[in-house]
């Protein structure tokens, strides 16, 4: 009887459609920059959400080449180091730290391009400009950025970091050739910050 | 011979019937309650997957959380509803001018059930986030989540193995062809919170903390902290697994995954590079689309939003498409049996969010409505002809 054939085949197809189940996929796409994919909201170096209730008042501990003369920490500043070079020529190091993402990681590199007078990217570029770095104990992220103040060639090299409910941003600026004699001290140092023993 | 027949006629007496059709209508109309009762806790999505695309209502009964069937789910209903509604017009009626109106009611009441169990089997939705400048070929689930395997070693291509969220949660070891390894499922958590660990005391357990044994990427550095499914349709539900990969010479390293760690994770194995990491579940397509300008107009003097609108270029992969379009309110852009509606927009951050449906079903309740509509006045047309025929007569 066709319309018994019919009548089972409307609830085998019916049974089989609640059946579906989802599979394991593979698939080839352009290649694409992971950062991309990270949400802006959510592009912050860690990439991990932090309670409110924990780490509020975190400190971080760092140790600075000698040569570094140790500033004190005033207004935002968390620690300040001055650099000095050749010729009464000086770097400054300001380590300060907001609290959350600090209104994005796109959106504080700008803020330091403009400092010397670099043209402002888009989020997607800016991200571009970062280099993902793990030290021993934090995913940083880390820039150079060559630009012009005061009609001298000044360079700024970053690190930001998060670590407890705070960004931290560490700061390197100065004239050009300073500054890239100091970036490996730098590096060095960003190497050591580590969280603070409790009190 | 004879008892073959009979059970095929006892198949036809019970699907004919109207007593069943009755029986269904009850049913179909306790379960909207009970499912509208359920919708406080649920929300919107959960009751559809739990009580109306499913064949039967489960309940979870002990500490073991044993399935048990307690109502007919919306298929299973619908499902007899539809064989009910065909047999009878099959067996029972006959086709007649007379009663060809409530034929064509009747068959457009079928498109409407057909509409429903293709919507709710093929129906996608996703969403488009992008900002001004940037080109995208994928959208992203909103609810749905998976873990990429991704093989970069090729300089032009990644080669992405997407393991959905729902076989994580299985918990059994994966194994795959496109993966040199194995993949084992240590710990699965539907919704979680992470915090970095050097942010909470020293060498503490806090209450909470489930146990977390990453020993690679940024896995090692964070605390889970598992929390309550949410089926609060504005909340979004964020999991975590704890995934160790093993090779042929044994354990390669402990993952932690979550879309919470958009940061890539790496790893190298057998001469090739991987990343490793859980997100939103994407779906490729054969085109782009890059975000020229967006638009968040407010009426002047005020901020009450005027129009929201994305001005987007569609470039199709083959070449066969290359446009500019306008989406905004109530204009969205149909392309290649998806369409686009402005959804979200960030204007200070030059970010629009478009969500993109893919519904192969979406006409078929307008069919089914305007055939319906035909049926009806057909039947009304009918009798009032032969009542006023009667009168003049």
């Amino acid at each position: 009887m066709p319309s018994r054939l019919a009548l089972i085949a409307t609830l085998g197809a019916l049974l089989l459609a609640g059946c579906a189940r989802e599979e394991i996929r593979t698939y080839r796409v352009p290649k694409e920059d992971p950062m991309a994919a990270v949400p802006p909201a959510m592009r912050t170096a860690s990439g991990a959400t932090v309670p409110t209730d924990a780490g509020a008042a975190a400190q971080l501990a760092w140790s600075a080449p000698a040569h570094w003369q140790e500033q004190e920490a005033s207004g935002f500043r968390r620690g300040s180091f001055t650099i000095p070079g050749d010729g009464g020529a000086s770097a400054d190091l300001s380590i300060i730290a907001f609290p959350g993402d600090a209104g994005g990681l796109g959106a504080n590199l700008n803020r330091w391009r403009g400092q010397i007078g670099l043209p402002e990217l888009p989020e997607a570029d800016v991200q571009a400009t970062v280099e993902h770095v793990d030290t021993p104990t934090f995913h940083v992220d880390f820039i150079d950025y060559l630009g012009e103040a005061d009609g001298a060639p000044t360079r700024i090299v970053g690190a930001i970091l998060h670590f407890g409910n705070e960004s931290w941003f560490f700061k390197l600026m100065g004239p050009a050739e300073l500054v890239a004699a100091e970036t490996p001290n730098f590096r060095a140092f960003v190497d050591t910050v580590a969280p603070a023993p409790a009190p | 011979m004879s008892s073959e027949v009979t059970v095929s006629q006892a198949f036809i007496k019970f699907f004919t019937s109207l007593k069943l059709t009755v029986v269904l209508l009850v049913l179909s109309m306790l379960l909207v309650f009970i499912a509208t009762i359920a919708q406080v806790q649920l929300g919107i999505h959960g009751v559809l997957d739990r009580y109306f695309r499913t064949f039967f209502v489960m309940a979870f009964v002990g500490e073991n959380r044993i399935p048990l069937p307690w109502f007919p789910g919306g298929y299973l209903i619908g499902g007899f509803l539809l064989i009910n509604l065909i047999a009878s017009h099959l067996y029972r009626f006959k086709i007649t001018w007379k009663k060809a109106g409530i034929q064509l009611t009747h068959f457009g009441l079928i498109v409407l059930l057909v509409g429903e169990l293709v919507t709710g089997i093929l129906q996608e939705e996703f969403a488009l986030t992008f900002n001004e400048g940037e080109t995208k070929s994928y959208s992203e689930a909103f609810r749905d989540n998976e873990v990429v395997i991704i093989d970069t070693t090729d300089a032009d291509e990644d080669v992405v193995t997407a393991i959905p969220e729902s076989v994580i949660a299985d918990g059994d070891p994966i194994q795959h062809g496109a993966l040199p390894f194995r993949v084992l499922i240590h710990g699965y958590y539907a919704n979680a919170d992470l915090t970095m660990r050097n942010s909470l005391p020293a060498d503490s357990t806090p209450p909470g903390m489930a146990p977390n044994i990453a020993n690679q990427g940024i896995g090692p550095r964070i605390a889970v902290f598992p929390k309550r499914y949410s089926y609060d349709d504005n909340d979004r539900n964020l999991p975590v697994a704890i995934l160790e990969l093993v090779g042929t010479e044994g354990s390669i390293g402990t993952w932690l995954v979550s879309p919470m760690l958009p940061m890539p994770q790496t790893f190298e194995y057998a001469g090739r590079s991987f990343r490793i990491g859980m997100r939103f579940t994407r779906e490729y397509k054969p085109f782009a689309m890059k975000l020229i300008e967006l638009k968040h107009d407010v009426y002047p003097g005020s901020q009450i939003p005027k129009n929201f609108s994305s001005r987007v270029h569609v470039t199709a992969l083959d070449g066969s498409e290359d446009r500019e379009a306008l989406i905004y309110m109530n204009h969205p852009l149909r392309y290649q049996g998806y369409t686009f509606y402005q959804f979200q927009m960030d204007s200070a951050n030059g970010m629009s969010r478009l969500q993109v449906v893919r519904n192969p079903g979406y006409m078929m309740p307008y069919i089914a409505t305007i055939l319906m509509t035909l049926g009806l006045l057909l039947q009304f047309g009918i009798h009032l002809v032969k009542f006023t025929q009667r009168r003049t007569a």
